[in-house]
């Protein structure tokens, strides 16, 4: 009985431990966000600012320079994220629906073809789309920036959605048929609600990986007007370098927004993740 | 008879209904731009000195620009470095934070929360956070290190060739094992209670209830993980792109680097299509094996 409490002890020195170390870095980000831009390179580097200001928040949320547009670039970043996520999800509901109930010809290849798609190197990609998305006048917009995305959002939360209709028994939809009502209502009022939970958690996990796009955005992104919140504050760094402060306080309000989410989310986006692998 | 043939045909072509957004997308949005990659593989792509002959054929030219480029076998040792280290470390502390994590203590669901915080900061931010830590004057981590003993002078982490892989390699380390330690703490939460007490009934110690019980628990679920992490740091790009540009001396220049720099920085978009495609067949087979790992685990059920 001791040993086992002596056990437990450690466990939890263990745990604290590993979760010091493990949030060292956002703690760190936080912290030199509340420093003045002087102490950022005061040695020994001070752990708790020792002057708390503002200074990098106001620093960034107001500078509006030709090469510096915090608030432009995070309504560029709301609305790519919001509308890669829509165009997807219209299309991977009715996919991953499709996939999970029906069978027809070429399922499994399709199947494959979607996996595959999980392991596309972005950087063959982006090769040909930055041509395509040239020829059709799309390079340096919005729109060519959302389609770009399309091609792996659209697949994963394909398969995502499918792994969420599976664990929804088929006999429900049969029930509804045999009730009179067509397989697109079927679709519409009672599954569709059904994986509700599901579907936010794709929905949220499409809107994450948006956010935090960096290399289409980056290749595709010529005028800072049209840059996304990765591409501008990565473009601090060299540029700013003076500023740590600022670059610190861009980036926990970059931070803040997605790590809320994942936290809200983790549940589902393991089960969303497993779904097709470990059914329960 | 013609009612009952016109149920039919409806029958057949629901599931298309469905299936044709998505399959319109998967041929726009990814078949067109494979191909054309595959195309231009063969083709004369330098941008810089366009030929008037156009985009004309060079059968093998760009593969053999490839292959014969030293540059290329450094990325491929590169990145396989980086996949063999990155994704051991990854998994091993993934397990080991899972299983610390699978006992029951007071705050274990907030240690879970604040565990997956790493994955969630978005890799620009997490670079960018590092680079600030590892600064040679006044980073962080010198800091420390120096103070421990461990280190006697400055390290510039990222200028230095020799500590440039490694230290992006942390970076990546520590992004990366939380999803690791997730997904393996839900399958090993899966496993129900009475085994774990039956064994101990029979007398098993700690470690022989990891090895006959943890371990066969969490197989399936290891191996998507495994499966996936390779994937993805196949194609991981951000993490040594923002930190080093591929630097000190290409010493972390990913194979992802060394296709999107052949093309937008020296502007040769045949060589980098060559390079992309041979990067997608070692990706295809890896999505094989994947794939199979998936539906094996499937036809168990």
């Amino acid at each position: 009985m001791r040993k086992s409490k002596i056990a437990h002890w450690c466990v939890i020195a263990a745990v604290i431990i590993i979760c010091i170390v493990t949030l060292f870095p956002f703690i760190w980000m936080i912290s030199t966000s509340f420093k003045s831009a002087e102490e950022v390179y005061s040695y020994p580097p001070t752990f708790i600012p020792a002057k708390k200001t503002l200074q990098g928040y106001v620093e960034i949320l107001t500078t509006n320079s030709k090469s510096f547009n915090f608030i432009k670039w995070t309504l560029n970043s709301v609305v790519v994220a919001v509308l890669t996520t829509i165009f997807s999800m219209i299309i991977a509901t009715l996919g991953g629906y499709g996939i999970s109930r029906f069978r027809f010809k070429g399922k499994a290849a399709l199947s494959y073809v979607i996996i595959t798609t999980q392991v596309l190197p972005g950087s063959l990609l982006i090769v040909p789309l930055y041509i395509i998305m040239s020829q059709l006048k799309l390079l340096d917009t919005l729109l060519g920036l959302i389609l770009a995305y399309a091609t792996f959002s659209v697949p994963f939360c394909t398969w995502m959605m499918k792994g969420f209709f599976d664990t929804i028994p088929i006999s429900l939809d049969e029930a509804a048929m045999v009730d009179g009502a067509g397989r697109f209502k079927v679709y519409t009022k009672v599954i569709l609600p059904l994986t509700a939970p599901g579907l936010v958690a794709t929905c949220l996990f499409s809107f994450i990986t948006g956010w935090n796009e960096y290399l289409f955005a980056s290749t595709f992104m010529k005028s800072y007007n049209n840059w996304t919140l990765p591409v501008g504050i990565a473009s601090f760094q060299g540029q700013y370098t003076t500023n740590w402060n600022t670059i610190m306080a861009g980036s926990v309000l970059i931070t803040i927004p997605v790590v809320i989410l994942f936290l809200l989310l983790q549940r589902h986006l393991v089960s969303g993740m497993t779904a097709g692998a470990v059914k329960q | 008879m013609i009612i009952k043939k016109r149920k039919r045909m409806k029958e057949i072509l629901t599931p298309y209904a469905f299936l044709a957004p998505l399959l319109i997308i998967i041929f726009v949005f990814l078949a067109i731009p494979i191909i054309k990659a595959a195309i231009m593989s063969f083709q004369y792509w330098y941008i810089v000195k366009p030929s008037d002959r156009g985009n004309y054929f060079v059968g093998l030219g760009n593969y053999k620009a490839v292959l014969t480029d030293e540059h290329f076998y450094n990325s491929v040792k590169v990145t396989l470095l980086y996949i063999v280290i990155t994704v051991s470390a990854r998994f091993i502390i993934g397990f080991l934070v899972a299983l610390l994590l699978n006992n029951k203590f007071k705050g274990r669901g907030i240690a879970r929360s604040l565990i997956i915080i790493p994955w969630a900061v978005p890799e620009v931010v997490a670079c960018l956070v590092w680079i600030l830590m590892y600064d040679k004057d006044y980073g962080i981590i010198n800091y420390l290190l120096n103070n421990v003993g461990i280190l006697t002078r400055n390290i510039a982490y990222l200028q230095d060739t020799k500590v440039a892989l490694p230290a992006a390699m942390v970076v990546n380390i520590w992004k990366g094992f939380p999803f690791v330690a997730v997904m393996l703490l839900a399958g090993m939460q899966s496993v129900s209670n009475d085994l774990y007490e039956a064994a101990e009934m029979d007398g098993a110690n700690v470690i022989q209830k990891i090895k006959h019980i943890t371990v066969p628990s969490i197989k399936p679920v290891s191996m998507i993980v495994l499966l996936l992490l390779v994937v993805w740091t196949i194609k991981d790009y951000a993490i040594a792109y923002v930190l080093t540009k591929g630097g000190p001396s290409r010493t972390t220049e990913l194979l992802t680097i060394f296709v999107q720099q052949n093309a937008f920085k020296y502007f040769d978009f045949g060589k980098a299509s060559a390079s992309g495609m041979l990067m997608l067949i070692v990706s295809l087979i890896f999505t094989y094996v994947y794939f199979k790992a998936l539906t094996g685990g499937e036809e168990k059920e």
